[in-house]
């Protein structure tokens, strides 16, 4: 009698041990999940479109209307190009074109006149040079116009200006610096292109869907700010493209024991205008995708208001659809 | 602190750190209280009942406080 209890007193320590162990093995399997496909990752950066300014001219820099990492907008002066050259240029385009003008003047009064004369009193071939170089003075006018016209274009591209609200970055120009026509010498960060750039383990890629809502949370700044996924990269750089020998493709004998999760590109847009906040193309940021919240989105935009989702994303689907 | 990672001395850790520290708050005057009552005696192999109270304790603090939790 007292050995079965002992027996069952065991087999009960050792059934609730195993309960146990069996119970943290399928918390630890949620939390792992969680952990490890949720779509969030540290490894996000803020992006801006960066333009390079180059004059449409060359010269020496007589005037820089900017200081370093101050705000520009759009069409607002940048530097300015010694201009003598190009007024030069005008006075001498003008004067051009008042020397065709002059000489399609004469033409045309020489045409008429021979056209006024009676047949017979001037030849046909008079005739016909004179119509010629009434077309040609004519050509000669348009050409000069043109060129007047491209001279008061270079001299306008002197001052050059702002092509986007942005900031004025990494300033290297002094005046008296000589500018190169085409070439970089300045460089603005635009403002109203800021973004985040995130890059995700490609497991957690089938969660992610473009439109679905997200929580940024920027190193540089406490609280949160939101966003939405706008694109999904779809591409990476495969190693085993390098070309090798005769063009052929180099690939790796080697595989891998331990495979590793690529991290592709993930596009995301701050769902307010970012340009208080006086963000930086670089700095760090922790993103979060909200694929739960995703519901509120979809009923917002409607049926088939979204470019490039899944279809059923779009269908009203049971699961996670009551989840906030 | 963001929730998704903790700075301690400008280095910027996991916050999966936090929970296993959180995690051992809890678990160690659990495991006090236990002794004291004697209840490990009522297992078989009470360190290995004990590893996996820490892990229930760190998986639940993970699934209820994690930074998918979906807070804003």
């Amino acid at each position: 009698m007292a050995e079965s209890r002992d027996v069952f007193r065991i087999v009960l320590r050792v059934v609730a041990t195993l309960l146990l162990v069996a119970v943290a093995a399928v918390l630890a399997w949620f939390a792992w999940q969680h952990y490890v496909y949720a779509p969030w990752t540290r490894d996000a950066r803020v992006q801006a479109d960066v333009v390079n300014v180059a004059p449409e001219v060359s010269g020496t820099i007589t005037e820089v209307a900017v200081r370093d990492d101050r705000y520009v907008e759009a069409g607002d002066p940048l530097f300015r190009i010694q201009p003598i050259r190009f007024e030069n240029a005008v006075d001498e385009a003008e004067a051009a074109l008042a020397q065709a003008e002059a000489q399609r003047r004469f033409a045309s009064q020489n045409a008429s006149r021979l056209e006024r004369l009676p047949a017979g009193g001037v030849s046909t071939q008079e005739r016909q040079q004179a119509e010629s170089e009434l077309v040609a003075a004519n050509a000669s006018v348009r050409q000069a116009r043109a060129r007047l016209a491209q001279a008061q274009q270079d001299l306008e591209w002197a001052s050059v200006r702002s092509p986007v609200n942005g900031y004025v970055t990494h300033l290297q120009l002094d005046e008296g610096d000589y500018a190169s026509e085409g070439q970089s010498v300045m460089t603005l960060v635009d403002v109203d292109s800021f973004r985040i750039t995130a890059y995700f383990e490609e497991t957690k890629l089938p969660r992610i869907d473009v439109g679905d809502p997200v929580r940024i949370s920027l190193m540089a700044r406490d609280g949160p700010l939101r966003g939405h996924v706008a694109s999904i990269g779809h591409g990476i750089a495969v190693a085993n493209n390098a070309p090798g020998e005769r063009n052929l493709p180099n690939v790796d004998p080697t595989f891998q024991w331990v495979r590793l999760a690529q991290r592709v590109p993930v596009t995301i847009d701050f769902d307010r205008s970012p340009t208080d906040l006086g963000l930086s193309v670089g700095l760090s940021a922790t993103v979060h995708v909200q694929p739960d919240r995703a519901d509120a989105r979809d009923a917002a935009v409607g049926e088939d208001g979204l470019i490039g989702l899944p279809a059923e994303r779009t269908a009203p689907d049971g699961d996670g659809g009551a989840t906030d | 602190m963001s929730p998704e990672q903790l700075a301690f001395g400008g280095i910027y850790l996991p916050i999966f750190l936090v929970f296993l520290a959180g995690a051992g708050l809890i678990y160690l005057p659990l495991r006090f209280l236990l002794l004291r009552m004697r209840a490990y005696r009522l297992f078989w192999h009470p360190a290995l009942a004990g590893a996996a109270l820490f892990i229930i304790v760190l998986s639940l603090l993970l699934l209820a406080f994690g930074p998918w939790a979906g807070r804003v």
